[in-house]
């Protein structure tokens, strides 16, 4: 067999497992993400901001006198 | 019903005449082509834009540069954030592999790699191993013990016909996936070095992979140069489906943290969402004026920020519900090469071609 009827068949079989597959609206899709992000938006600090006490990275300030 | 039938014509020509049988494939091929065409046109419903134009806008989004790590002599291509939020490890150009303690800048490792291009580097779960590999077409374990070299220990486990462009732990530090220049990714026993599983079916370079958060996925997504993200299943070594848009090579992938959608950086200069169950591309996220390609994306904790390092020198930052630009970072003097957010999400580290790796918060 030729390696073209060889690649189609491969196609073809991609093909008919993605028809199978079974899809939802894209409106759906969207619901779902919003109500994901609506649930961990609290616990975001890169959207609410980072509390500047709590956040290792800050610089640490150096004592003034020493 | 079309499908079937033609499916059995086919089979019927096989010893007949191969040009017919190629015909017939090729009749049957795009007849699905379209039908799935029509099928995800008619669930495409509404735009996302459209879809989220009642949540308001992020306002006073600020993000300061923290910490610079300085160290590298060459351009950084690759960083990983350990799962304890404080270390880093990170690989350039000229062959070095270097972890860092981020809170302090301290450099706790350094391995010299024996060849250039570092191209990917991955912490393992447990913070005791990384990994990494690049030119050397190799995925290198480097077990990480404050009393011994890490060179004294290193194991190589995965072997590629090309170079390797990225690795990642499962979810333990007994498993290594890695995607490479020869087009595919495996799966490997970190243990023995032997192949568990690999993954055909890229038509070109595999630059990233990633895997999907949810317990029981078993799921990874892959992107290259053919312009195509595959989502695998990494039991079967199937690939379970294919989700085309880009224009050029796709550089970057990450998973949403449900799992339910992946997103994508290109060379287009677009990045872009991807639902799993939608099965198709659900928002591009670009500007006129952007007009770089983008090398790597990740999400913030809740999903909301997309951030997207270009080879502008800038990071991007895109509201991923609403599509538009919340914020940009000038980030580097040179391309922004990779960038991954903190396991806890208070914190982003890009790395550049400038030889630098910055924190921001």
């Amino acid at each position: 067999m030729s390696s073209a009827v060889q690649r189609l068949q491969k196609q073809l079989t991609q093909l008919r497992e993605e028809a199978k597959v079974e899809r939802i609206p894209v409106s759906q899709a969207i619901e779902v993400m919003k109500s994901y992000i609506t649930e961990h938006s609290q616990g975001d600090a890169l959207v609410i901001g980072v509390n500047q006490s709590d956040n290792p990275f800050r610089d640490q300030k150096s004592c003034a006198i020493l | 019903m079309f499908g079937k039938t033609t499916k059995m014509a086919c089979e019927g020509n096989l010893r007949v005449d191969n040009q017919e049988t190629i015909e017939c494939l090729q009749r049957e091929a795009e007849s699905l082509k379209k039908k799935l065409e029509d099928e995800k046109a008619k669930l495409s419903d509404v735009l996302m834009g459209a879809a989220t134009d009642k949540i308001p806008k992020i306002d006073n989004f600020t993000m300061k540069m923290r910490k610079m790590l300085k160290g590298h002599h060459g351009k950084v291509l690759c960083m990983d954030w350990s799962r304890d939020k404080r270390h880093i490890v990170s690989s350039s150009q000229d062959g070095k592999m270097l972890v860092w303690d981020a809170f302090t800048t301290n450099k706790e490792h350094a391995v010299t790699m024996p060849t250039t291009w570092v191209m990917a580097c991955s912490y393992g779960p447990t913070g005791e191993v990384v990994a990494c590999g690049g030119l050397d077409n190799k995925c290198t374990i480097y077990p990480l013990s404050m009393d011994e070299d890490p060179l004294t220990k290193k194991r190589a486990v995965a072997t590629h016909t090309s170079y390797l462009s990225c690795c990642t732990f499962t979810s333990s530090d007994k498993q290594i996936l890695t995607g490479s220049g020869d087009s595919t990714c495996a799966l490997w026993d970190v243990e023995s070095g032997q192949l568990i599983q690999s993954f055909h079916g890229h038509a070109g370079d595999v630059m990233s992979i990633d895997l999907s958060p949810s317990e029981t996925g078993n799921l990874f997504v892959s992107g290259g140069c053919d312009k195509v993200a595959m989502v695998w299943d990494m039991r079967t070594g199937d690939c379970v489906q294919v989700f085309e848009g880009h224009q050029s090579d796709i550089n970057s992938v990450r998973f949403y943290p449900s799992g339910d959608a992946f997103a994508t950086g290109s060379d287009d200069s677009t990045c872009r969402l991807f639902d799993l169950r939608a099965d198709r591309e659900v928002n591009c996220y670009q500007k006129e004026s952007l007009i770089f390609g983008c090398n790597s994306v990740d999400f913030s904790v809740s999903g909301r920020l997309l951030f997207g390092g270009y080879n502008d020198y800038t990071v991007n930052i895109w509201d991923v519900l609403k599509g538009n630009r919340v914020s940009i970072l000038y980030a580097h003097e040179n391309r922004v090469s990779c960038l991954g957010v903190s396991p806890d999400g208070t914190a982003l580290c890009t790395g550049s071609w400038d030889y630098t790796l910055k924190i921001w918060a």
